[in-house]
C-alpha cells in the first residue's frame, strides 16, 4: 500500500483520540465509583437502577410511617394499661363498699376516691401524641372526652372514625379506637358506682360490679387487638429494614463499578496511552527524503 | 539528417519539460496538507519525431526523435472510490450528529444524577404519605408544598430545555438548507468551467478537486449522490430529486412561517434527505425530541388531573363518605390541554396558604385518606400513560431515549470506522507522499542538469565548426 504523510498523521490522531477516550472512560468510572455515567452507557441496567432507587425512596416513606404508627400505638397501649389499672382500683373500691360493716360515711369516702379515679380516667383517655388525640376518632384536634363541672356525665366529642395508615404497599393498618365504643361503657359504670357509693346504695353495688367487669372486658379486648396490630407494625418494620438492605445491595450491583477491575483497566490504559503517544510522535515527526538529500 | 541546431532544440525542449515537471512536483509538495487535494503528475512522452532524408544516397533512415514533451498533467483520482467514500461519510456524519444531539437531550434529562425527575416524583409522593400520618401538621404541609414546587419546576425546566434544543436543531436545519443551495450554485459554476476546459483539451485538475470537495460536503449534509457525465459535468441528486443538472440548479426553499421550518424543493415537492446531517437533524427535531416532549406533557397533564381529582373532587362523582365529604381547591393549576402541559405545570398559588392543602377534609381532621390516596398514586396505573404508573412511565421514556442514544453511538462508531478505512484507501491513491516527491524532484533535477550539459556539448560542437575550421572568409 502506498503510504502518504496525511495518512500517517490522520491515523496517529485517530489512535490517540480512541485511546484517550477509553482512558477518560476508566478515569470517570474510578473517580465516580459508578459503572455508568449516562443512562445510554447501559440503558437496561440504568433503568433497573432507577426502579430500585425509587423502591428505596418508597421504602423510606413506609418506614417513616411505620415508625410513627408504632409510636401512636405504643401510646394507645400505655393509655390502655393505665385505664385497666384505674378500673381495677375502681372495682376494689366497689368490693370494699359491699362490706356490711361499712358506715354511710365510709362509703361516701370510697365514693369520693372513685370520683377522683373518674377524673384520672378522663385525663388518660384524653392522651395525645404530637398534639393529636388518640381516642377521638377522626376528630384528632378536639379533646375527646369532657366532664361537666358537676361531674354528672362524661361527654364524647369525637366520632366513630377509624384511621388507616399504610406501612407497606397495600398493607394498611387501623391505628385508632374511637373513644365512644371503647370507654363509654366504662365511664357509665364508674359514674354509676361512684354515685351509688356516695348515696350509700349498697344494694346496687352487685350490679355495678358486673357492669365494671363487662366494661373491663371491652377495654381488655380492644387492648389485645391493639397489641396484635402493634406486633404487625413491628414485624412490618423488620421486613422494611430487610427489604432496604436487599434493595441497596441490588442497587450497588447494578450501578457501582467493580473498582478493583476498573483501577487495573485504568492503569493498563494509561500505559497504552503512553505508548500510543510515543508512537504517534514518531509517526508525525518522522523524517522524509527531503531531510536527507543534499 | 537533423542539423546541429536541432540538437540544441532537443536539449531546450528537455530543459523546458523538466522545468514544468518540477513545477508540478512543487505544486504537490505545496498541497501536501490541503484537504481534498489529489496529487498530480506531469506525464512525459517523446515528442513527435521528424522524418529525414538520407544525406548520402536515396531513401530514409526513418524518424529522428525530437526530444521530450509534457503530454498531460495527470490527476490521481478514482471516481468509484469517491462515490464509495461519499456513501459512507454521509452515514457516518448522520449518526455522529444524531448521537451528539441525543446525548445533549440525555444530559438535559440528567436522570442518573441524584436529583433526577424520578427522585423528585418519589419525594412528592413521600411527602403526601408523611402528611397522611398527621394530616393537619403545618410542617408536613410545607414539605408537600416545597416538594411539589420543585417537582413542577424540574418538569418545567426539562420541557424548556427540550424546546430550546429543538429550536437549535431547527436553526441548524435551516442553515444546512442554505448551505446546500450555496454548494449547488458553486457546483453548477464549476460544471461549466470544467466542461469548457475539457472541450479545449485542458485538464482542470484543481477545479475538479474543488468540486469533489463540495460533493463530499454535500453528501455529509444530505447523502447526495452524483453521476459523472462524458463532458466532465456532474448530475447531483438528493433522494431521487435533481439538485444540479449541468449548469442549472434546483434550489431548496425554506418555509420559516411555521415555528419549525419546513424545507421544500422549489417545484413544491417535499424535501427529504436520505441520510447525512440533515436527516439526523430532522429525525431528532421531529422525532426524538417531540416524543420526549410529549412524554413529559403526558406525565404533567395526568399528574395534574389525578392529584386535583383527589384534592378537589367533582361533587357530582365524589363519594359522600369521608374523606371526600368536603371539597378542597385544585392543588395544581388546572390544565386544559395535554400539549404544553409540562411547560405550564404549576402548583396553585393558593396552596401557599398551607391550610388550603388538604391532607384530610376539614370535617375529619384525623382522616388522612386524601393525602394517602394522593401518595398511593405513586403505584397506581394510569390508562392515559399506557397503563403504567407515573414513575414507570417516565423511566420507560428515558430508558428508550437512552437506548436510541446508545444505538446512534454504535452506528456512528461503525460508520466512522468504515468511512475511515475508505478515506485511507482514497488517500493512499490520491494523497501526496513527500518521499515520492523528493525522489521525483532529484530525478527531474538530474535530467535538467543533463539537458543543460547537452546544450553545452552542442555549443562546443558548433564552436568546432564555426571557429575551428580554417580562416576562410575572415
Amino acid at each position: 500500500m502506498r503510504i502518504t504523510n496525511t495518512m500517517m498523521t490522520d491515523s496517529a490522531i485517530r489512535y490517540m483520540n480512541e485511546s484517550k477516550e477509553r482512558l477518560v472512560e476508566y478515569q470517570e468510572m474510578v473517580s465516580s465509583g459508578k459503572a455508568f455515567q449516562k443512562m445510554s452507557d447501559d440503558p437496561s441496567r440504568a433503568a433497573a437502577a432507577m426502579g430500585l432507587r425509587s423502591s428505596l425512596n418508597t421504602n423510606e416513606a413506609y418506614t417513616n410511617t411505620a415508625e410513627n404508627v408504632s409510636d401512636w400505638m405504643s401510646a394507645n397501649e400505655t393509655a390502655f394499661s393505665s385505664i385497666v389499672d384505674l378500673m381495677t382500683r375502681a372495682r376494689n373500691l366497689v368490693l370494699q363498699g359491699q362490706s356490711d360493716t361499712l358506715s354511710a360515711k365510709e362509703r361516701t369516702a370510697l365514693g369520693t376516691e372513685l370520683a377522683s379515679i373518674v377524673h384520672n380516667a378522663v385525663d388518660v383517655v384524653n392522651s395525645s401524641v404530637n398534639g393529636r388525640f388518640l381516642f377521638g376518632g377522626y376528630q384528632t384536634g378536639k379533646v375527646p372526652f369532657t366532664m361537666d363541672p358537676a361531674g354528672t356525665a362524661v361527654t364524647y366529642n369525637g366520632d366513630n372514625g377509624v384511621m388507616t395508615q399504610e406501612i407497606g404497599p397495600g398493607q394498611s393498618i387501623l391505628i385508632n379506637f374511637p373513644g365512644n365504643s371503647t370507654f363509654a361503657e366504662m365511664f357509665n359504670a364508674m359514674i354509676k358506682a361512684r354515685d351509688d357509693l356516695l348515696n350509700n346504695n349498697s344494694a346496687n353495688l352487685e350490679t355495678r360490679l358486673s357492669e365494671l367487669a363487662s366494661a373491663t372486658a371491652t377495654v381488655t379486648t380492644i387492648r389485645t387487638t391493639n397489641s396484635t396490630r402493634l406486633n404487625q407494625v413491628t414485624t412490618g418494620l423488620d421486613s422494611l429494614e430487610k427489604a432496604k438492605i436487599e434493595i441497596k445491595s441490588l442497587l450497588s450491583k447494578k450501578e457501582d463499578a467493580n473498582l478493583a477491575e476498573a483501577i487495573s483497566y485504568l492503569s493498563n490504559q494509561e500505559s497504552v496511552y503512553q505508548t500510543v503517544l510515543e508512537v504517534s510522535q514518531r509517526a508525525i515527526s518522522s523524517m522524509n527524503l527531503f531531510d536527507v538529500i543534499g | 539528417m537533423p542539423s546541429l541546431f536541432s540538437g540544441i532544440n532537443v536539449a531546450l525542449r528537455s530543459l523546458m519539460a523538466q522545468q514544468e515537471a518540477m513545477t508540478v512536483i512543487e505544486h504537490n509538495v505545496a498541497n501536501a496538507n490541503t484537504p481534498g487535494y489529489h496529487r498530480q503528475e506531469a506525464v512525459l512522452s517523446a515528442s513527435i519525431p521528424s522524418s529525414q532524408a538520407m544525406t548520402f544516397g536515396s531513401g530514409s533512415v526513418g524518424q529522428f526523435g525530437t526530444g521530450v514533451m509534457i503530454e498531460k498533467i495527470q490527476r490521481f483520482a478514482q471516481n468509484f472510490m469517491d462515490v464509495r467514500y461519499r456513501e459512507t461519510v454521509s452515514e457516518s456524519s448522520r449518526w455522529t450528529l444524531q448521537s451528539d444531539i441525543l446525548s445533549q437531550v440525555e444530559s438535559v434529562l440528567s436522570e442518573t444524577s441524584k436529583d433526577g425527575l424520578t427522585t423528585k416524583l418519589d419525594q412528592f409522593w413521600n411527602s403526601w404519605q408523611a402528611l397522611s400520618g398527621d394530616p393537619t401538621n403545618p410542617t408536613l404541609k410545607a414539605t408537600v408544598l416545597s416538594n411539589a414546587q420543585s417537582l413542577a419546576s424540574a418538569i418545567n425546566q426539562r420541557s424548556g430545555s427540550l424546546y430550546q434544543l429543538r429550536y437549535d436543531q431547527n436553526l441548524t436545519f435551516k442553515q444546512s438548507a442554505d448551505e446546500v443551495n450555496d454548494i449547488a450554485s458553486q457546483i453548477a459554476t464549476l460544471n461549466e468551467e470544467i466542461s469548457h476546459a475539457q472541450s479545449i483539451n485542458q485538464a482542470p485538475n484543481d477545479l475538479l478537486d474543488k468540486r469533489d470537495q463540495l460533493l463530499d460536503r454535500l453528501s455529509e449534509l444530505t447523502g447526495a449522490v452524483s453521476f459523472l457525465q462524458e463532458n466532465g459535468e456532474v448530475i447531483v441528486s438528493i433522494n431521487g430529486h435533481a439538485l444540479v443538472n449541468g449548469h442549472s440548479t434546483f434550489k431548496l426553499v425554506v418555509d420559516s412561517n411555521q415555528p419549525m421550518a419546513a424545507v421544500k424543493w422549489e417545484d413544491g415537492q417535499t424535501f427529504t434527505a436520505s441520510t447525512g446531517e440533515m436527516a439526523a437533524l430532522l429525525d431528532v427535531r421531529d422525532g426524538v425530541i417531540v416524543d420526549m416532549t410529549n412524554a413529559l406533557d403526558n406525565l404533567a397533564y395526568n399528574l395534574v388531573q389525578a392529584v386535583n381529582q383527589i384534592h378537589n373532587p367533582d361533587p357530582a362523582t365524589a363519594p359522600s363518605d369521608p374523606p371526600y365529604a368536603a371539597a378542597g381547591m385544585d392543588f395544581f393549576q388546572p390544565l386544559t390541554t395535554v400539549t404544553g402541559a409540562a411547560g405550564s405545570l404549576k402548583v396553585n398559588p393558593a396552596m401557599e396558604t398551607l391550610s388550603n392543602i388538604m391532607g384530610a377534609s376539614a370535617a375529619y381532621p384525623g382522616n388522612g385518606d386524601i393525602a394517602l390516596s394522593i401518595a398511593n398514586l405513586r403505584s397506581a396505573t394510569q390508562t392515559a400513560l399506557d397503563g403504567m404508573s407515573f414513575n414507570s412511565f417516565y423511566t420507560k421514556s428515558v430508558a428508550s431515549l437512552a437506548l436510541e442514544t446508545k444505538n446512534a453511538e454504535a452506528y456512528a462508531s461503525n460508520a466512522k470506522n468504515v468511512a475511515g478505512a475508505i478515506k485511507t484507501s482514497r488517500d493512499s491513491y490520491s494523497g501526496v507522499s513527500l518521499d515520492e516527491e523528493a525522489a521525483n524532484m532529484i530525478k527531474t533535477q538530474r535530467a535538467y542538469q543533463a539537458a543543460a550539459r547537452m546544450v553545452n556539448v552542442m555549443d562546443e560542437m558548433l564552436d568546432t565548426i564555426i571557429n575551428g575550421m580554417g580562416l576562410v572568409g575572415r
